[in-house]
This record gives C-alpha cells, structure tokens and sequence, in this order.
C-alpha cells in the first residue's frame, strides 16, 4: 500500500482483461490461425481419394484448390466479376439516390417519415428471399433488370433508415447556430445537416455493399447464362470438369476478398474525403 | 417613430436610395430603409452597416430600446424557468451596450438569450412582450448572432469556410465573402497564412471559439448573443479573448449579451449587469457600470473593480443559499 509508485509495474496485457498484446504480436497470431486452419485442412485432406479423411468431393486438397485459380481465370473468371459488380454497383447507387433523398427529405420533414414509416418496416421485415419469386414475375423478361431491381429493393430501406438515423443525430446545436447565421431552412438541410452527416450515410452504403453481394448471389442463381459471380459458383459445381470441387472452393475465395476489397476501397476514399473523421 | 429614423439618411455621403444590394457589405447605405417600417425591412439597417464603424450620429427624439422584456414568463409544463422577467436595453447608437447577465445556476439566463435569438423550445414566451427594437420577434436571424458556450464549428468547413457561412447563405458572391472572411481571420486574432484551410478539428478550444465569433460577428449583427462564450477556456486564453472581445465591440458597436459565471468577466466587460434570482428565474437588480478602458488584467487589479466584484458575490450568494439551488 505504501510501496513508491515507481516500483508499481502494470500487469502484462496476458493478465489484464481488454488488454491488447502488441501490433507485432497481434498480426503474428492472427497469421499462425491462418497457418493452423490450413494444415489442418491439409490434414484432413491428403493422402489418395480413398484413404483422405473427407473425401475430395467434398473438400478437396488446398494445393488443388489455389492451383485451380488458373483455370478459373481461363474460364472468364474476370468477366464474371464485372458482371456481378455491375449489377451490385447499379442496385446499390440506384438505392442510394432514392433512399438517401428520402431519408434526408424524412428527418428533416417528419411528415414524410410519418408516411414512409409502415413501407419501411415492411420491407425492413420481410425477408428478401421471400419476395424473389415476385420479382421474377414482375421484371420478367429481362433477367439483367431481375436482378438490379432485386438488389435496389433488397437495400432501399436500410439506406433510407441509416441516412434517416444519420441526419436526425446531428446535434441540434448546428442547426440553432445555422439559423441564428441566417440560414434558410433548405440551406441547413444542404449546407448543414446533409454535408455533416455525409461520412456517416456513407457509412452506411458501405455496409449495404456486403448485404447486396449476400443477394445477387442468390438472384445469379436464376438464368445461369447471364453470369456472375453466383452463377459461376452454380454452373462449376454442377459441371463435369475434374477440379469442379477445387474450383468451387477457391471461388468462395475470390467472392470474399472481392467483398472485402469492395469495403476497404469504399473507407479508403471515405478517409480521404472527409480527413477531419478521425473515428472512420 | 420608425421615421425618425430618417433623420441621419440625409447625413450619409450623396448616394441615391438604391434599394438593391444590402449584402454588399464595403457600402454602407442610408440607414434604415425607412418608408417602411414592415418586418423585412428591420433587418436591412443592420446589413447596411457592414464595414465601417458607426460614425453616422442617430438622435432620434425618442430612440426605441433595442430589447424590451415586459413581464416575460416561461414556462414548461409545471416548471417556470423565468416569471415576469422585465428590462429594457436602451439604444446607444454609435456605441452599443455592453450587458452581462449573471445569476445562480438554473435561474434561466439561458432562457432569455434564447428568447431573443427565436430559439424554440423556449421561444415563444408563455406570457409578456419581447421586442427587439419594438418589434415583436418571429424566429431567429442573422440581426440577432449568438455564440454558443460548446464551439460549434461546423467540422466538415475549413475555418475560412466556417467564418463565410452567414455571407453564402446570403448569396454573397465566393470572391467577395472569402476576402471579407479572411480580413475577420485576422480581426480575432487567427492567422490567415496557417489557419484559414485548416479544419476545426485541428485547433485549440481557443482558436475554435474565435472562429464561431468571427463567423458571427461577419454578419454584423445588430446584437450578440453570447452563452457562456468562454466557459470552456482556460485562464490566460480566457483573458485574451475578452480583450479581443472589447475591442471588437467598440469597434463595431453592436449590443452585447454575455451570460457569465464569472463576476470578474461580467464587471470587466459590461456596462449594465443584470442580476437574476433563480427558480423562478427573475430579475434581481440591474446595474449600471462604467465601460471598460483598461487591459482585462490591469482592469482587475483596481480596487475598485475588486469592491464591485465583492459586491456582486455577496449578493449572489445569499441568493443561493436562499434559495437552495446551484450546483
């Protein structure tokens, strides 16, 4: 009790909960996870056919798996992946002109948010997988228009409610200094609330990026020769090719780094746009 | 009495009535628009004097105070913030007042400013007249700046930006406003050089509230309403900014409003003190005080000063401990 502080140490961070181990230390452990998980597929999986503990149908060897990347890429690998951007990026842009509008429209003029409220929470509940069959009804004939529609539905409502949710906690006391500055009521909702919380309705976009990659996966399904990413994952592993299964794999893959690339770009230009965010 | 106001027109330099233009600032036009005492037309004089201090002499027989409180009451649902609050400031043309409202916590100083900005919840009054230049007031304005305690920069402009905001929600053109923001940069003491593109999150509490004062007093406004402006500063800034402060308002004139916990702050600065008593908040006493002419620290080292001061404490803290209330 009456010891000097200076003879006091910290505990380590091993003994102190929340603590975190140093940088070096944390990309070191997350790396032998990596190392772990793959020697044990490796484990699981070598020997021939017969004698591996799953079968290769199932689970085929990891260095079959990223060998097959060749393959993938010969069969119009990158032309699928446009495919599926294309139709994420007009689904997600085409929601956020609409959505973002009304959610701004929404916070600043409550009546509008009265209005939108039971369309909203219908489509917030509904799970989307149940309205496909729908969808397909009404836009068909068009399989492409299938699919983005199916996407702008999918995420309309979440981005209307983020960007509701965004502009209506931006504090009070901007608008007050607005007004007493002379401000417009249409000039604080484009100069004030609109631009403060941008960073934050991005935010938000971002987040819809990964739920409308979750979808058009699922939609891709439907007219398989219209490509993609999800009909790709569909016609490979139906296929008769010898790697089918390697190549099933590795796509999962591709899909998850394509979603994990698409989400660091978005935040890497959202750092750059609005540097004074420190918390993005 | 609106046309007394016409009286210095005839004063100004020869320029014909041009009804056009009461944002452009370098001008100062004949002061009051004054044919027409309607509602829009109250906020033109202000404009107009953008610029240049006032020199032009306004004796008007009968000079209409610039804030009326008449029997003003608050309330929200059962509580009362203030009851029959009732002052009136009176117009000093050419000098401005210079009004400190000072009181236990929760007596509703806050009330009262933001009854005279427009400012909802409190505003409208539940009872009594405000009039700011006999007029009633319909909502807030740029004839009415406030600075607000908590440095509300608005974080995504950089400080040139910030202090331009009032003049592009005018329609000022960009050359124009961002020339007379950068003359205000360096009126509240910034650097234009090193501080005009920076953004707020990269200044002190300090320089932040130079800004939101510079962005205020751009416009002009006929008066300032300021809550706790320095409550957050430390010391020594806090010193400079209300050195900064006087002079500005010699400079331009404007009437003051300056919420304050601090005695030394409201007798160094103000030349009428209003005392409240709190729950219900309620005019106590107002005092009048010469203005201030010395360096802030200097001013309060004078005995005097110190007599004032005491004064003022004794009084203010026989009404806490009678009410009960503070924190």
């Amino acid at each position: 009790m009456t010891q000097p502080a200076a003879q006091q140490k910290p505990p380590p961070w091993w003994r102190t909960l929340r603590a975190d181990p140093p940088a070096h230390l944390r990309i070191a452990i997350g790396a032998a996870m990596v190392g772990v998980i793959v020697f044990v597929w490796w484990f699981l999986t070598r020997g021939e056919a017969t004698e591996a503990i799953i079968s290769p149908g199932r689970l085929p060897a990891p260095g079959g798996v990223f060998a097959s990347t060749g393959k993938l890429v010969e069969n119009d690998l990158e032309t699928h992946i446009w495919a599926t951007m294309k139709r994420i990026l007009t689904g997600v842009s085409i929601a956020a002109v609409v959505g973002v509008t009304m959610g701004v429209l929404a916070s600043s003029y409550r009546v509008i948010a009265a209005a939108m409220t039971p369309i909203v929470v219908f489509f917030r509940s509904i799970p989307m997988g149940a309205l496909f069959p729908l969808v397909l009804l009404f836009a068909a004939g068009n399989a492409e228009r299938q699919k983005t529609v199916f996407v702008v539905l999918a995420v309309i409502p979440f981005i209307f409610s983020d960007t509701f949710a965004s502009i209506s906690s931006v504090p009070q006391r901007y608008i007050e200094t607005a007004q007493t500055l002379g401000a417009s009521r249409q000039q604080i909702i484009r100069k004030v609330l609109f631009p403060i919380a941008l960073p934050d309705i991005i935010t938000g976009l971002r987040f819809q990026f990964g739920l409308a990659l979750g979808y058009i996966m699922l939609v891709e399904t439907n007219e398989l020769q219209q490509g993609g990413l999800g009909a790709l994952l569909w016609t490979t592993q139906r296929s008769y090719a010898v790697d089918s299964m390697e190549r099933v794999y590795m796509l999962l893959f591709v899909i998850t780094a394509l979603a994990f690339a698409l989400d660091h770009l978005i935040r890497f230009f959202q750092r750059g746009f609005f540097p004074y965010r420190s918390d993005l | 009495m609106a046309t007394d106001d016409e009286a210095p027109a005839a004063e100004t330099p020869a320029k014909p009535e041009t009804p056009a233009k009461p944002e452009t600032p370098a001008k100062p036009e004949p002061e009051a628009a004054p044919a027409k005492p309607e509602p829009e037309a109250t906020r033109k004089p202000v404009t107009a004097q953008v610029g240049e201090p006032l020199l032009k002499p306004l004796a008007p027989a009968k000079p209409v105070p610039v804030v009326t409180f008449e029997k003003v009451t608050k309330s929200f649902g059962n509580f009362t913030a203030i009851k029959d609050v009732s002052f009136t400031i009176e117009d000093h043309p050419g000098r401005g007042e210079f009004v400190a409202i000072l009181g236990p916590s929760g007596c509703g100083k806050s009330t009262v400013i933001r009854l005279i900005a427009g400012l909802t919840p409190q505003f409208p009054a539940s009872g009594g007249k405000v009039l700011v230049d006999g007029k009633h007031i319909t909502g807030p304005g740029p004839d009415r700046g406030m600075v607000f305690q908590d440095y509300t920069s608005f974080d995504n402009r950089s400080v040139l930006d910030n202090i331009a905001f009032g003049l592009e929600c005018r329609g000022m053109a960009k050359d124009e406003r961002n020339e007379l923001a950068r003359k205000w940069i360096s009126k509240v003491g910034l650097s234009v050089d090193r501080d005009a593109d920076k953004y707020p999150h990269q200044l002190s509490g300090g320089m932040r509230q130079r800004v939101a004062i510079a962005r205020t007093l751009i416009l002009e406004p006929r008066i300032i309403l300021m809550d706790e402006p320095f409550g957050a500063l430390d010391p020594p800034t806090r010193s400079r900014m209300q050195e900064a402060m006087i002079k500005l308002w010699r400079e331009l004139s404007p009437t003051i409003f300056l919420i304050t916990h601090s005695i030394e702050e409201a007798v160094y600065l103000a030349d009428t003190i209003i005392i409240f008593s709190s729950s219900p908040g309620t005019v106590l006493e107002v005092m009048h005080l010469e203005p201030p002419y010395k360096p802030a620290l200097e001013a309060q080292r004078d005995p005097q000063f110190l007599d004032t001061v005491f004064g003022i404490r004794e009084t203010i803290e026989k009404l806490e401990s009678s009410t009960r209330a503070g924190d």
